[in-house]
């Protein structure tokens, strides 16, 4: 019966999407768009679908309407997505486009193999090969088509990292939608085109695994999402006082390389060095040298009258130290109190470092804060009065974005540090509150 | 001193003593009475010099009428004095006064606008003129100013306003209903009666900027009382005239599919819906215009708002968030994304606890009509009017009572910028803080939803 209702609503969905508006279809000759447009339609049914099937699983008990309101809640924000996908932003225009017209003459094992000039990491590029594969397609659409299938994913953590706190089925899945529309999420994936939700959404799903006591697989699951981005380190602080409490074992924390060179296989069957796929990241370090790169970071209230790369060389070194300074308050803070760390205070010290060290790194980008905006919404779960992180970490976050897209910021950036900086003292202080409280529950009972 | 105090006659006071006498229901009748007779003495003399000073009168009075009525049903679980009953009798007076005042001003929609119109209809047959064709308004609102446009010696400026000045008075009654509905104490429904007439922005609204929302807020008010007064019928024959006078009524549809699920909504009411935004738009179907062009005037409508005020027309929202966008992508995905956050709240609100109190509807009903202009495009300054009326009803908290001030404060600064091209504050910030209105209005039903969710939990676990 719920596959039948999974079927007729994916069919019905294809019915909107395939009526959608693709106006960058419009570039191609006459003959094909039917053929692309068919081929769009069918890919966003198929992650309508997922989408659907997620929650006919998770929601198995839930009464028919509440899963027909459901699906159409979720047929609505992905039609809403594809009406956003017709952005062209300058990576896909100046990068993006670039390697998969590289990639789309060379055979599979070339392409693995082939430098392309790209300083993204062997994983991300495996999907812009594999989208490639398709001759003269909708590529700008394949490439969001691939962040907004990894948003379900995302969204599928948050579900899932809920239901520690809400029993039921309808919170969680009401969890699964909020997290799909946060502003950052729709226009990170959809409009942007980018791809900080793959990797957030496996570290996300990490973190559930780590706290529900199935620590192989998350550690597994950090290693894939290593393997997709740096930013994945920020939320590796939270293993060690897991660590220092046995939830962790040694043998689970060497699954993180191990799964990170498991996805690195491929690269290196093409022909990429072993020097290349281990220090990939040693070369993306090496670029974009400037104190900030629109990201909500103490170093907005610089004046902005100077060179950004000056104020790099200025500054670049005490704002990496301070960066690591920040990195170890977290990690003292949460060893130290190990004993009384909880589900909501892991989470508190996630964010506390994703948004913390954060603020003290130079060359931080506007999207990095993305781990923080969505975590954060884990926590109003917990409190609802919590409700103020998300919205804070998310204006911050936002406010940046309006910056790397089109047209005038929606307020000057130091707005955007200071509502960062608001919600990291607003975290800090709920995680010592939650520290210092004499727990009654504590991490353990999530093995039971 | 005791002396008079105990026998004497120098304490003795007349005034004092009739001012705290606490009159019967008859003699508070009476008063009532009296005090629409003064003011209607009042308006006629002060009105004097303006054109059909007796209609204006007359109209003020019933107004003050309905005022005193509304006041009435709130004063009558205790018996008040005199004085009180004088003093709540003055402000229905300042009310429907400072409305009077205001009858003058002519804003530039009307001489834009709304004269042009009334022109054209005037020199059409009735039923034409009922079935106007226009990118702006459809049923009621057209039947209305077609009717107005009939008028021979009487300014068609002073009936506008004057039409909207009663249906803001009954919105001020439905105020009152739903603040009882709520539970609220005496004084509670009569702020929220005075603050749906007083409001700066409800004075602007109807005597300064001939606008129609309280038209459709009466509906849409009435309609949801009646929908929670166990009055299904009567509800959704309102709620089917509400949308036919304004596509903004439909904010608050997503409740019915949570009535309807509860069971206090059956699927005769929703006939009885749709047949009344049927009978509302009579005239147009008379015309031969046929059904498509009913459905299509609302498509019409959205066309027309997308092409000349592109994503906002000083509506605060997210689109007041975006300086550079386009408008097409971002109108698709507001649209979708206003029916997605409209089923989660629906959704939130069926997985409560059973049953359902009427406060919890009354929340989800603000929550939508606070939340949904923020995330839908092509909203206008008024787009928070039905959210404002709602909220005054709700007022109770600290939570709801910081939402409502939240919420006024922006419609105001968003009605200068539109009336005046004055801006207060930017949009940008403005728009933040009905999104903190929203917030607190969420937060507030969360919380209150939060103990049923535990029972439906169990209930789920069981099951």
């Amino acid at each position: 019966m719920r596959a039948l209702l999974t079927v007729a609503a994916a069919l019905v969905f294809y019915g909107f999407a395939i009526n959608a508006r693709y106006a960058k279809l419009d570039e191609f000759i006459a003959d094909e768009i039917p053929r692309l447009t068919q081929m769009t339609a069918i890919m966003f049914t198929v992650i309508f679908a997922v989408a659907a099937a997620v929650q006919m699983r998770v929601g198995r008990r839930l009464p028919l309407y509440t899963l027909l309101l459901l699906l159409t809640a979720t047929g609505a924000m992905l039609l809403g997505k594809i009406s956003l996908l017709d952005y062209l932003s300058d990576d896909y225009d100046i990068f993006l486009q670039h390697w998969i017209d590289s990639y789309t003459g060379m055979t599979i094992k070339e392409g693995l193999g082939t430098y392309i000039g790209s300083d993204y990491s062997p994983p991300y590029l495996y999907l812009l090969l594999l989208i490639s594969r398709f001759q003269n397609g909708p590529y700008m659409y394949m490439v969001k088509a691939v962040s907004v299938a990894f948003d379900v994913l995302l969204a599928y953590a948050v579900m899932k990292l809920s239901s520690f706190r809400m029993k039921g089925e309808a919170g969680p899945i009401l969890m699964f939608h909020i997290a799909s529309i946060l502003p950052t999420v729709v226009f990170n994936s959809a409009y942007w085109g980018q791809c900080d939700g793959i990797y957030t959404s496996f570290c996300l799903l990490a973190l559930y695994l780590i706290l529900c006591g199935k620590p192989a697989r998350g550690m597994a699951c950090f290693g894939v999402a290593l393997s997709f981005k740096l930013q994945t380190v920020f939320f590796l602080p939270v293993l060690l006082p897991l660590w220092l409490r046995k939830e962790i074992k040694l043998r689970h924390v060497l699954l993180i390389p191990a799964a990170y060179m498991g996805m690195m296989l491929p690269a290196l069957w093409g022909g990429k060095s072993l020097h290349h796929v281990l220090t990939v990241y040693l070369q993306q370090a090496g670029n974009y040298n400037f104190i900030t790169v629109n990201a909500p970071t103490l170093y907005q209230f610089l004046p902005q009258s100077m060179d950004l790369s000056m104020l790099y060389d200025m500054f670049g070194g005490m704002a990496m130290l301070l960066g690591f300074a920040m990195l170890l308050l977290v990690c003292v803070l949460v060893c130290w109190r190990r004993e009384r760390l909880t589900q909501q205070s892991v989470l508190l010290a996630c964010v506390l470092s994703l948004s913390g060290i954060l603020f003290f790194m130079p060359k931080m980008h506007e999207r990095y804060t993305f781990g923080a905006d969505v975590l954060s919404l884990v926590l109003a779960v917990y409190d609802p009065k919590q409700v103020v992180l998300p919205l804070c970490f998310g204006l911050a976050s936002y406010i940046c974005y309006t910056e790397g897209l089109p047209g005038e910021p929606v307020m000057s950036l130091k707005w955007a540090a200071m509502f960062q900086f608001a919600s990291i003292v607003m975290t800090a202080i709920r995680l010592l509150k939650q520290l210092n409280e004499p727990t009654k529950a504590q991490l353990t009972e999530v093995k039971e | 001193m005791s002396e008079g105090r105990t026998f004497g006659l120098r304490g003795f006071d007349p005034l004092r003593m009739a001012m705290l006498h606490t009159p019967s229901r008859t003699q508070a009748g009476l008063i009532c009475v009296l005090l629409c007779a003064a003011f209607f003495a009042l308006a006629l003399t002060l009105c004097g010099g303006m054109q059909g000073a007796e209609v204006i009168a007359v109209v003020g009075t019933l107004c003050m009428a309905l005022l005193m009525l509304g006041a009435a049903y709130a004063m009558k679980e205790r018996m008040f004095s005199v004085i009180i009953w004088l003093c709540v009798g003055a402000l229905a007076m300042l009310a429907v006064g400072a409305h009077l005042t205001m009858l003058d001003i002519t804003p530039g929609r009307y001489t834009n606008v709304l004269e042009p119109l009334l022109s054209d209809m005037w020199n059409y047959e009735l039923g034409t003129a009922m079935a106007w064709e226009d990118d702006g308004w459809t049923g009621m609102y057209l039947i209305v100013c077609a009717l107005i446009s009939r008028l021979e010696n009487f300014s068609w400026l002073y009936a506008l306003k004057l039409v909207d000045l009663v249906c803001q008075c009954l919105c001020a009654l439905a105020v009152v209903r739903l603040a009882k509905i709520r539970g609220a104490k005496t004084e509670g429904m009569l702020c929220a009666m005075f603050a749906a007439v007083l409001a700066p922005t409800m004075l602007l609204n109807a005597g300064c900027w001939v606008q129609c929302d309280a038209t459709f807020a009466m509906l849409a008010l009435w309609g949801l009382a009646m929908l929670l007064d166990e009055h299904p019928l009567a509800g959704c024959v309102l709620l089917g005239a509400v949308v036919s006078a304004k596509l903004q009524s439909a904010f608050l549809f997503p409740l019915l599919i949570v009535c309807f699920m509860r069971d206090k909504v059956s699927l005769r009411h929703l006939l009885a819906l749709a047949l009344s935004a049927l009978v509302c738009h009579a005239p147009i179907l008379t015309e031969g215009y046929g059904l498509y062009s009913v459905v299509h005037r609302y498509d019409m409508q959205l066309e027309t708002a997308r092409e000349t005020i592109g994503l906002t027309d000083h509506g605060v929202g997210i689109f007041g968030l975006m300086k550079v966008v386009s408008v097409r992508e971002f109108s698709g995905l507001g649209l979708y994304l206003g029916i997605a956050c409209s089923l989660l709240v629906v959704l939130a609100l069926l997985r409560s606890r059973e049953p359902l109190t009427r406060w919890d509807m009354l929340l989800g009903a603000l929550l939508l009509a606070a939340g949904l202009p923020l995330v839908l495009p092509q909203v206008n300054a008024r787009s928070l009017y039905l959210a404002l009326m709602l909220s005054f009803a709700l007022a109770g908290g600290v939570r709801l009572m910081a939402a409502t001030l939240l919420l006024e404060l922006v419609s105001l600064c968003s009605y200068m910028a539109a009336i005046f091209s004055h801006e207060i504050m930017p949009i940008s910030v403005l728009s933040l803080l009905a999104i903190a209105a929203a917030v607190l209005i969420a937060l507030e039903l969360i919380v209150r939803l939060q103990g049923g969710a535990a029972h439906a939990c169990a209930e789920e676990e069981e099951t």
